[in-house]
C-alpha cells in the first residue's frame, strides 16, 4: 500500500505543480457558476434554483469526467512514452501498483476539482437566495428546496405486460387485414406496417391510460414507510389531459393499504393540462410496503393520466438537501472512478492519440446511449432476419460496453430536490457498476503487466 | 546467493512487426554469465544488442527463446529487484520534482524506512555533487546533472547487482572519474556491476571482464588483463635513472636477443591532467551547477 500511496501522492503533487489542478478547478468552477447565473426559469425562487442547479451540475459533472479522461490517459501515457515508467518499474514495484497509484492520484485530483466546483455552486445558490428581490417564504423554501423528496412511481410491470399482449394480438390482426386488402407486396407491406406498428403501440398505451366518466382507475405502489423523514406532507403529482380543456374535471383520490382499508380520501377538482399537486399528511400514509392509489372520475369528461411518461407519482419528504448532497457526491465519485479507470486502461492498451480517442468515444457513446436505444426500438419493429439480429447484437454490445460510463443519473435528481435512492441505485446501477469497474481494472492492469514495455511505447 | 548473478543460455530475442512477422533478431542464442563481485563491461557497436540485453535483464522485454536468470530468478520477478540498481542511458525523471523529492519517491518504491532513506538521500546528494541544488526542479537540470541524479537513484538500495547503461555519457570528466571511483569502491565491497558504454577507456579502467557483442551474438569474452595483454612483450617501469644505466639495460636486452627496445617518459592521461587542474582551481569558486562530489556515500563504503 505504501508504494501505491507514494505513486498517488506524486501524481497529485505533479498535477498540482504543472498547474493542472488549479487550472481545472478554476475553469470548471467558473463554468458551472456561469451556467448557474446564465440560466433562467419562471421567476419562482425554488424553480429558479432547481433549474439553475440542474444545468450547472450536469455541465460540471460532464466537464469533470472529460477532464479526468484526458488527465488519466496523459498521466500514464506520458510516463510510458518518456520512459519514466521503465525506470520506475526497475524498482521492486508491481506495474499494477503503479496503475492503482495513478488511479487514486487522479481520483483525488478529480475530487478536489469536483468538491471545489460544487462548493462554488453552493455559494452561488446562497448568494442567489440572498439577492432574491421578490417575496418568498422561508417555509416554502424549506419545503421545496431544502427538503429532498423520495419519488415513488406506480408499478408498471403488469401494465406493460398487458400492453405487450394486446399489441401482439392486434398486430396479428392488422397484418392479416393488410394481406386481405391485397397489400401483399413485401416492400409496401414493410413500409406501411412500420408506421402502423408505432401508432398501434401508442394507441394501446393511450387506452390503458384513459379514465372514462364514472369509472375508477387504480395504481399499485411499492414503498417503505420508514423512508419518511419528518412529519409534513406527501404529494400526489400528476398531469392530466381531457377531451375538453375548458371544463374542470372532478374526482376522488383515495389510498388503500395492503389489506384494502382506505386510509385517506379526498375530493378533487381542477382544470386539465396542468401539473397538479395534492398534499397528503404523512401520518395518513399507509404503514404497509404496498398500497393502492385510486382515482374515481366523477366528472363527465374522459381523462388521461400519462403514466407511461411518468405522468403520475407520489413524493414524500425523505431527507434534507445536505444529506442528499452527500449521496450525490458518492455517486458522482463512482462515476468519476469509472472514467478514471477507463482512461488508465486505454492508456495501458493504446498509444497516446488512440487512447484519448477511444476513451472519449467510449464515454460519449455511454452518455448518448439514448440515440442507440432509439435505433434499437426502431429495429424491434423489424422482422427478425439475420441482418437485423446482427445490427441489434452490435448495438446491444456497444450499449453494454458503455452503459456504466453514463454519468450516474443523480445530477438532475439532486437538483430537482428528489432524494437520491441510494439503496435502489446501489442494487441496480451499483452492481453492474462494480462488475464493469472490475472488468476495466482487470484489462488495464493485465495489459500493463504482461506487455513488453517497448511495445507499448507510442512510436 | 549463487556465484552467477546473471546467467543466460541460448537467449534469443526477435522483434516482430504488427503482422507477427520477424523484423529484427536483436539477440541470437546468447549464452553469458556475470559472476558475483565482478565488474563486467558490455561492449559492442550500435545495434549490437546491448540495450536489448539490459532490458531483458530488467524484465522490460521478454525472451523469444532460451533462458535468462537474474539473481537465480526470472527477470520478471518483482521482489528480486530489491537487490538491483539501474541507471538508464537516458535518465528521465519527473520534471516538477526536485532531486530530493525524486529520490524520496524511489526510496518509497524500494520500501526503505523514512529515517534510513533520509540519511541515504542526504549522503547520495552529496556524493553526486547535487548538494545545494537539491531544491531545484529536475526540469531545470542539465543532462549531466540528471545523470548524476540517476546514479544516486540507482544506488539508493545499496544494490547487489548494479546495471549501468552508459554511466558516464553526458558527464563531465570530474563526474566520469567519480563514477569510476564509485564503481571501484563497490567492487571492493563485492558488488556486481554490469555496464555498457562506448567509452572503451572507461571499461578498461574499471572492468574485470568484458563481453563483446556484435550482431546479437557474443564475439568475445574474458578478463581484461587476459584479453589485452601483449604476451610477447614486457614493460619495465622505474624512477628516472642515469643514461649510462639505460645503455647497460639496452645491452642486456640485445644480449637476450631482443630486437625491440624503447625508452620514454610515461605521460599522464588527459583525464588525470584535467582533474588535477579542476581540483586546483575549483575549490575556491562558487558554481551554480553540479559540484564535484564529496566522495562515495558512507553507507556505500561501509555497507
Amino acid at each position: 500500500m505504501k508504494k501505491i500511496f507514494s505513486v498517488s501522492k506524486t501524481t497529485v503533487l505533479l498535477l498540482w505543480r504543472n498547474g493542472t489542478i488549479p487550472a481545472l478547478t478554476v475553469m470548471i468552477s467558473s463554468f458551472a457558476v456561469f451556467i448557474f447565473f446564465a440560466t433562467n426559469s419562471n421567476s419562482n425562487l425554488t424553480n429558479e434554483l432547481h433549474l439553475r442547479l440542474k444545468y450547472a451540475l450536469i455541465s460540471m459533472s460532464v466537464l469533470t469526467n472529460l477532464a479526468v479522461l484526458y488527465i488519466g490517459v496523459f498521466s500514464l501515457r506520458k510516463d510510458i512514452d518518456e520512459r519514466r515508467f521503465h525506470t520506475i518499474s526497475a524498482a521492486p514495484v508491481y506495474r499494477s501498483q503503479i496503475w492503482f497509484g495513478k488511479f487514486i492520484g487522479i481520483l483525488i485530483t478529480a475530487s478536489i476539482v469536483f468538491i471545489t466546483s460544487f462548493s462554488s455552486l453552493c455559494i452561488s445558490s446562497y448568494l442567489f437566495i440572498s439577492n432574491w428581490d421578490k417575496k418568498y417564504s422561508s417555509e416554502k423554501l424549506k419545503d421545496n428546496f431544502l427538503t429532498s423528496y423520495m419519488e415513488c412511481m406506480p408499478d408498471m410491470a403488469e401494465l406493460n405486460k398487458e400492453v405487450k399482449m394486446e399489441y401482439a394480438k392486434r398486430l396479428k390482426k392488422l397484418i392479416e387485414k393488410q394481406k386481405k386488402e391485397g397489400k401483399d407486396q413485401e416492400a409496401e407491406l414493410e413500409g406501411d406496417i412500420w408506421r402502423k406498428r408505432k401508432i398501434l403501440l401508442r394507441e394501446i398505451q393511450k387506452e390503458k391510460q384513459i379514465i372514462a366518466p364514472k369509472s375508477t382507475s387504480q395504481w399499485n405502489f411499492t414503498w417503505s414507510h420508514s423512508d419518511i423523514s419528518s412529519t409534513g406532507f406527501a404529494s400526489i403529482i400528476f398531469k392530466s389531459y381531457s377531451n375538453n380543456r375548458k371544463v374542470k374535471f372532478k374526482g376522488t383520490w383515495s389510498i388503500e393499504d395492503e389489506n384494502g382499508k382506505t386510509v385517506w380520501i379526498q375530493n378533487f377538482e381542477a382544470y386539465p393540462y396542468l401539473e397538479q399537486k395534492i398534499k397528503i399528511p404523512t401520518e395518513k400514509m399507509p404503514k404497509s410496503n404496498k398500497f393502492t392509489l385510486k382515482f374515481e372520475n366523477s366528472g363527465k369528461t374522459y381523462l388521461i393520466f400519462p403514466i407511461f411518461n411518468n405522468g403520475l407519482k407520489i413524493m414524500y419528504p425523505n431527507r434534507n438537501i445536505y444529506e442528499n448532497a452527500i449521496h450525490y457526491m458518492l455517486f458522482s465519485f463512482l462515476g468519476i472512478a469509472i472514467a478514471t479507470a477507463l482512461a488508465l486502461t486505454c492508456a495501458s492498451v493504446f498509444s497516446f492519440p488512440v487512447a484519448v480517442f477511444v476513451a472519449f468515444i467510449t464515454y460519449l457513446t455511454g452518455n448518448f446511449s439514448g440515440f442507440f436505444k432509439n435505433i434499437m426500438h426502431d429495429l424491434s419493429f423489424h422482422d427478425a432476419d439475420l441482418v437485423t439480429i446482427f445490427y441489434k447484437s452490435v448495438i446491444s454490445f456497444v450499449l453494454w460496453l458503455t452503459q456504466m460510463l453514463k454519468v450516474p443519473p443523480v445530477s438532475s435528481t439532486f437538483a430537482d430536490g428528489i432524494s437520491i435512492p441510494t439503496l435502489k441505485l446501489m442494487t441496480t446501477w451499483g452492481i453492474s457498476f462494480f462488475i464493469y469497474f472490475l472488468i476495466i481494472v482487470f484489462i488495464g492492469t493485465k495489459v500493463l503487466k504482461n506487455k513488453e514495455l517497448d511495445k507499448i511505447l507510442t512510436k | 546467493m549463487e556465484k552467477e548473478m546473471i546467467k543466460s543460455e541460448n537467449l534469443t530475442k526477435t522483434f516482430y512487426n504488427f503482422w507477427g512477422k520477424p523484423k529484427t533478431k536483436a539477440l541470437s542464442e546468447l549464452s553469458i554469465t556475470v559472476e558475483k563481485g565482478a565488474v563486467t563491461g558490455l561492449l559492442g557497436p550500435n545495434g549490437a544488442g546491448k540495450s536489448t540485453l539490459m532490458k531483458l535483464i530488467l524484465g522490460h522485454l521478454y525472451p523469444t527463446s532460451g533462458t535468462l536468470q537474474v539473481l537465480d530468478k526470472s527477470p520478471r520477478d518483482v521482489l528480486s529487484k530489491r537487490f538491483i540498481g539501474y541507471l538508464p542511458e537516458r535518465t528521465s525523471f519527473y520534471k516538477n520534482l526536485n532531486a530530493s523529492e525524486t529520490l524520496h519517491f524511489f526510496a518509497d518504491l524500494l520500501g526503505l524506512e523514512k529515517k534510513e532513506s533520509t540519511k541515504r538521500i542526504e549522503q547520495l546528494i552529496n556524493m553526486v555533487g547535487l548538494d545545494g541544488i537539491g531544491k531545484r526542479r529536475v526540469g531545470e537540470f542539465s543532462n549531466g546533472m540528471r545523470k548524476r541524479l540517476g546514479l544516486a537513484q540507482a544506488m539508493l538500495n545499496d544494490p547487489e547487482l548494479l546495471l549501468l547503461d552508459e554511466p558516464t555519457a553526458g558527464l563531465d570528466p570530474v563526474g566520469c572519474r567519480e563514477v569510476k571511483d564509485l564503481i571501484k569502491v563497490l567492487k571492493e565491497r563485492g558488488k556486481t556491476i554490469l555496464m555498457t558504454t562506448h567509452l572503451l577507456a572507461d571499461v578498461q579502467d574499471v572492468s574485470d571482464k568484458i563481453l563483446i557483442l556484435y550482431g546479437g551474438k557474443l564475439q568475445a569474452s574474458g578478463s581484461i588483463n587476459e584479453l589485452l595483454a601483449i604476451k610477447n612483450e614486457i614493460l619495465v617501469r622505474t624512477e628516472k635513472i642515469d643514461n649510462k644505466f639505460l645503455d647497460q639495460i639496452k645491452n642486456i636486452t640485445e644480449q637476450a636477443g631482443c630486437s625491440k627496445f624503447e625508452i620514454s617518459h610515461p605521460i599522464k592521461t588527459l583525464e588525470e591532467y584535467f582533474l588535477q587542474v579542476i581540483n586546483d582551481a575549483g575549490a575556491e569558486n562558487e558554481i551554480s551547477g553540479a559540484k564535484k562530489g564529496k566522495g562515495v556515500a558512507e553507507y556505500l563504503k561501509n555497507g
